[in-house]
């Protein structure tokens, strides 16, 4: 089956960074510089040893072209760009970084000069933030109780509907969110709050468990709401669970490491690779790693994510994935929406209610 | 009390009130408007009043006054003027003072003391403004008044004449024209020169030249008027001339409309409103794509028109403004190419429809307000976007809020019965629900208007269950009716149903079975302020009346407290509540005591006009005005006493404020009172009244200023 020619528009914080926070600052960044690139020896500021999802992603999609970081200049950004910076955050005014508001101020701009309306309408916008505001948030204020954390997670989430609004508004129909990491198993979080090796930190795993239930309703209320003439079309990668379920059971991804970095010093590796004045450890095989930094995963974990978004199964991405997505009629409304995921394992292995139903999910 | 009217153009007319000595005088002057003195003294058993002609003034005052044991007393009162005199008033005894002629002089002005009664009186003395030999004839004189400006002007000019010679006639006209402008600044200026010529017994002809007077318009807003008046001056024969331009114009002040233009096309939606009471915009990724407002004028709303382009992919925003309470008082906005933003303040809230937040480095941004205004209009330019803002403005005050006639929905249910209609009021305050075999079979409402409880009648036919019931507090009110009809069997249609919903979100019934088919009444920003139907053994249809709820008054302010008035139980209640201050007392005489007061209250910088409560008589009403807002009310004292065995009135009230003492409205007897509360300010009035005031009380809340 023909892929149809399209973008790939990244909007977002470090996880899908092309370059953008390495020509923003105009100073030297420590992504540009080995270790980082050690997979394909080529450290280009992308925070990672190699690759990252959306590079594998616009592979499956059989874009021609490397997603080119939208604020360095001369790039060819024909068939897509990358708006996240390090450092993004949903809400406030982040320092040389933008904010997702920013981003999609900056898209429209380029917008005239470089697609048509047609175009946008067609391409996939991917957006993965908010994982700067809860970490900024919980170091702030650490004593935050349940009520200042929920009125919190509803700011964030309120602007991060703004935003897509935004972008849909600008002509963007195609949407893949990416729920948040489980902030609190991230190395450099454990190592942060000396959670040791076998625990996370659970104040920001809660964080965003509450901020990613609200993505999904969101966006169904988004696309029921838009009209037929503009459909509002979305997708949901769950990548708490992807990574969380990697940390779990790393042995059946075949990672021996997942609690601590590849790069970095401190009791899980997890901070200041590639850093000029730090001496931080590198691993020999990063392959065996889920994170190489202290909260960005390696070039093995990143291409697996890549695998999810395109093909997986709505138990993973839902309520279609990207290969669907893009194929998905523009001008068609969505039929089928997210639903909160229900507890069909434990049903399928429930031997009184194994329905039919149940062994569908599982 | 001493007082002091001031010297004036001259004196229109005296009205006084006396038996054996005079108890009062009251004075109206000429002036750019007519000023009515306050009654100096209280007000005695018999009355006479007399007016003078515009070339008649006052040249000399003659009085009797006697020494009683407590007080001086005026016994008598004659006014001589150019032509006659008026008087004696009163009975000459004690001994004579008067006020002789001066020449070329008039009485432009009276001062004096009183208390119950005149104790002393002195004039003030100033020229006569027609004088020269012979008689003042008149010329001709034009004047055209111009007013540039917006707003609301008013402009007087006056103009004075000489004349010598014997008699003349002359006219006087006027004209103006009113200007409709931009910018701020002052109403019209009128000149007029008029040539008179007159006839006379003297020698001579006379010639009149007169110079119309200078019309200045000042304000801002809807309405300028420009008026100017100007008198001849005559030589020889001379005369008065008058000239008097009048100028209406229409206009607010107009801002210009910021932002990038350039794309777009220009749109104006008029600054004929009272106010804003919807905003309507959406934004894209480019910009703001479009805004459109709702208006009212006198209570009814203007949809306005889209400017900018509705687009399949929208953002659309809707902020409803609650006029007029609630006015908008800037807008502020930034752009680049298009409007990334805007911002609306009223004086409440702030409301913002933006794609962008505001970017000092790349964003051009601007505020449109201007001090004291209030936003009523907008204009600008629009294209597929929103490009400019502009807006118009006039003076927050200049549009009291308009009592808006209620909507009366049509009746829902059945056809036959009696046709009933409670009319529209203030406000429901109780309901009464009855039920029947089939449905509801009668209903009962009770009404506030003003302070005043209307007990509607009951329609329908109460069965032996009885009526239930709800009541609603002082300041809830319902704002939706729901019920349902239904045809039954060998019976008309009926309603079987009622549900009440009010403003504190309460539910009242249903009231009966919910059975058929349903209907509603409800319309936001309006309560139900009245029910109509048919009616016979059954409620078979009912309707409601609607009024804005923005109306709803005397909302008491959190803050304040009322404290418990002072009188007798007789009458029915009234609180006007409390509010931000006071800007006005007016207190009725009645024969025994107050007949009526009523106030004038400032509410966010409206003015609220209070009900009258009792019932004023012929004496009419003595005003007693605050400098709002640097005056105000600090104490109330008075007094009430039980006249031949009836329920006690109160007969006196005098209020203090923190510059001065008001006279006693009143004569004070019987059981004195005060309300004075330390740092505290009196914000509302409340009491009971009949015919007669029976009882006072006020409403304090802390000095903030």
């Amino acid at each position: 089956q023909n892929s149809p020619v399209v973008a790939l528009f990244t909007f977002g914080d470090s996880n899908f960074d092309a370059g953008n926070k390495q020509t923003l600052t105009k100073t030297l960044v420590a992504q540009g510089f080995w270790p980082y690139g050690k997979s394909r020896d080529d450290p280009n500021g992308k925070f990672s040893d190699g690759l990252i999802t959306p590079d594998f992603l616009a592979k499956f999609m059989k874009i021609p072209l490397a997603i080119a970081p939208a604020l360095q200049p001369n790039v060819n950004v024909s068939r897509g760009a990358s708006f996240a910076v390090e450092g993004a955050t949903l809400l406030g005014a982040p320092v040389e970084s933008m904010t997702l508001n920013q981003q999609v101020k900056k898209f429209n701009q380029m917008k005239a000069a470089n697609w048509n309306d047609d175009f946008v309408a067609k391409s996939v916008f991917m957006i993965y933030i908010g994982a700067n505001d809860y970490l900024n948030f919980t170091k702030n204020n650490p004593t935050a109780d349940a009520s200042a954390q929920q009125a919190f997670v509803t700011s964030v989430t309120n602007k991060l509907k703004n935003d897509i609004s935004a972008l849909y508004s600008s002509g963007a129909s195609k949407f893949v969110i990416q729920t948040l990491a489980p902030l609190g198993c991230l190395p450099i979080v454990r190592q942060e709050y000396n959670t040791g090796m076998d625990q996370c930190y659970e104040k920001l795993n809660d964080l965003a468990k509450q901020h990613n239930e609200k993505i999904g309703p969101m966006l169904n209320e988004m696309a029921r709401n838009s009209p037929a003439s503009a459909p509002f079309q979305f997708t949901v990668f769950d990548f708490y669970n992807a990574v969380l379920t990697r940390t779990q059971r790393n042995q059946n991804f075949r990672f021996f490491v997942t609690n601590a970095s590849c790069c970095g010093v401190g009791s899980h590796d997890a901070y200041g690779c590639g850093l000029p004045n730090v001496h931080s450890k590198l691993c020999e095989y990063q392959r065996s790693f889920l994170f190489f930094d202290g909260r960005h995963n390696s070039e093995k974990a990143q291409e697996m994510f890549a695998h999810l978004l395109f093909g997986a199964d709505t138990n993973v991405v839902q309520p279609m994935n990207v290969r669907e997505l893009t194929v998905y009629p523009v001008d068609e409304p969505m039929r089928e929406f997210w639903v909160p995921p229900t507890p069909a394992t434990v049903h399928a292995s429930d031997s009184s209610s194994s329905t039919s139903r149940g062994y569908e999910y599982y | 009390m001493s007082w002091d009217d001031g010297s004036h153009a001259k004196v229109k007319k005296v009205q006084l009130t006396f038996d054996e000595i005079i108890y009062s005088i009251q004075v109206t002057y000429d002036g750019a408007t007519a000023l009515q003195s306050q009654l100096r003294g209280s007000v005695g058993p018999k009355s006479a009043e007399f007016t003078l002609a515009p070339d008649e003034y006052i040249t000399a005052l003659s009085a009797y006054g006697k020494s009683l044991s407590t007080q001086e007393v005026i016994t008598a009162l004659t006014f001589t003027t150019n032509k006659t005199s008026y008087g004696p008033y009163g009975t000459k005894s004690g001994f004579q003072i008067s006020a002789p002629e001066a020449t070329g002089k008039q009485i432009s002005g009276f001062l004096g003391t009183s208390g119950n009664v005149l104790n002393t009186i002195d004039v003030h003395y100033s020229p006569i403004p027609t004088g020269g030999t012979g008689t003042g004839g008149t010329g001709t004189g034009t004047g055209t008044g111009t007013g540039t400006g917006t707003g609301t002007g008013t402009g007087t000019g006056t103009g004075t004449g000489t004349g010598t010679g014997t008699g003349g006639t002359g006219t006087g006209t006027g004209t103006g024209t009113g200007g409709t402008g931009t910018g701020t600044g002052t109403g019209g200026t009128g000149t007029g020169t008029g040539t008179g010529t007159g006839t006379g017994t003297g020698t001579g002809t006379g010639t009149g030249t007169g110079t119309g007077g200078t019309g200045t318009g000042t304000g801002t807003g809807g309405t300028g008027t420009g008026t100017g008046t100007g008198t001849g001056t005559g030589t020889g024969t001379g005369g008065t001339g008058t000239g008097t331009g009048t100028g209406t114009g229409s206009g607010a002040q107009k801002l210009e409309a910021q932002g990038n233009s350039t794309g777009g096309t220009s749109w104006d939606d008029g600054s004929d409103y009272d106010g804003v009471t919807k905003i309507y915009a959406s934004y894209g990724g480019e910009g703001i794509q479009y805004v459109k407002f709702d208006y009212v004028k006198g209570g009814v709303t203007k949809q306005g028109v889209l400017h900018g382009k509705q687009q399949s992919r929208q953002n659309p925003r809707e902020f409803v403004i609650n006029h007029p309470d609630e006015y908008l008082v800037s807008v502020e906005g930034w752009y680049e190419t298009v409007m990334l933003g805007i911002q609306f303040k009223t004086n409440l809230n702030t409301y913002e429809v933006s794609i962008y937040p505001f970017e000092p480095s790349t964003d051009t941004k601007f505020t449109l307000q201007v001090q004291d205004k209030k936003i009523i209009g907008f204009h600008g330019f629009a294209g597929n976007h929103v490009n400019s803002i502009g807006a118009y403005f006039v003076p927050k005050s200049s549009t009291t809020p308009v009592p808006s006639t209620p909507l009366k929905l049509t009746a829902e249910g059945g056809e036959t019965g009696a046709v009933w209609d409670d009319g529209s009021h203030d406000d429901v305050k109780k309901v009464y629900v009855g039920q029947g075999q089939d449905g509801v079979a009668a209903v009962k409402f009770e009404y506030k208007n003003g302070s005043q409880v209307v007990f509607g009648d009951e329609r329908g036919t109460r069965t032996l269950l009885g009526f239930e019931e709800f009541e609603l507090e002082s300041d809830e009110y319902i704002t939706s009716v729901e019920g349902y009809y239904e045809k039954n069997f060998g019976v008309d249609t009926v309603v079987t149903t009622l549900i009440f919903k009010t403003s504190k979100n309460k539910t009242a019934g249903p009231f009966g079975i919910v059975s058929g088919t349903k209907f509603e009444f409800k319309k936001e920003g309006y309560k139900i302020t009245g029910f109509h139907g048919r009616a016979g053994e059954y409620v078979n249809a009912i309707g409601a009346y609607l009024a804005p709820s923005g109306t709803t008054p005397l909302t008491p302010a959190t803050q304040s407290q009322k404290l418990e008035g002072a009188g007798s139980e007789a009458g029915t209640l009234w609180d006007d509540g409390a509010f931000d201050g006071v800007r006005k007392v007016s207190v009725g005489q009645a024969q025994d005591g107050i007949g009526a007061v009523s106030f004038v209250y400032d509410k966010a910088g409206q003015v609220v006009e209070g009900k009258e409560h009792g019932k004023p008589t012929l004496l009419g009403f003595e005003e007693f005005e605050l400098d709002y807002p640097s005056e105000y009310i600090t104490a109330v004292d008075g007094t009430y006493d039980a006249i031949f065995g009836n329920e006690p009135i109160v007969n006196m009230l005098r209020f203090t404020t923190n510059k001065r003492v008001s006279i006693p409205f009143g004569i004070g007897a019987g059981t004195a009172f005060e309300f004075k509360k330390d740092g505290q300010k009196i914000v509302g009035f409340h009491g009971r009244a009949g015919d007669l005031l029976h009882k006072f009380g006020v409403h304090v809340a802390p000095i903030t200023k």
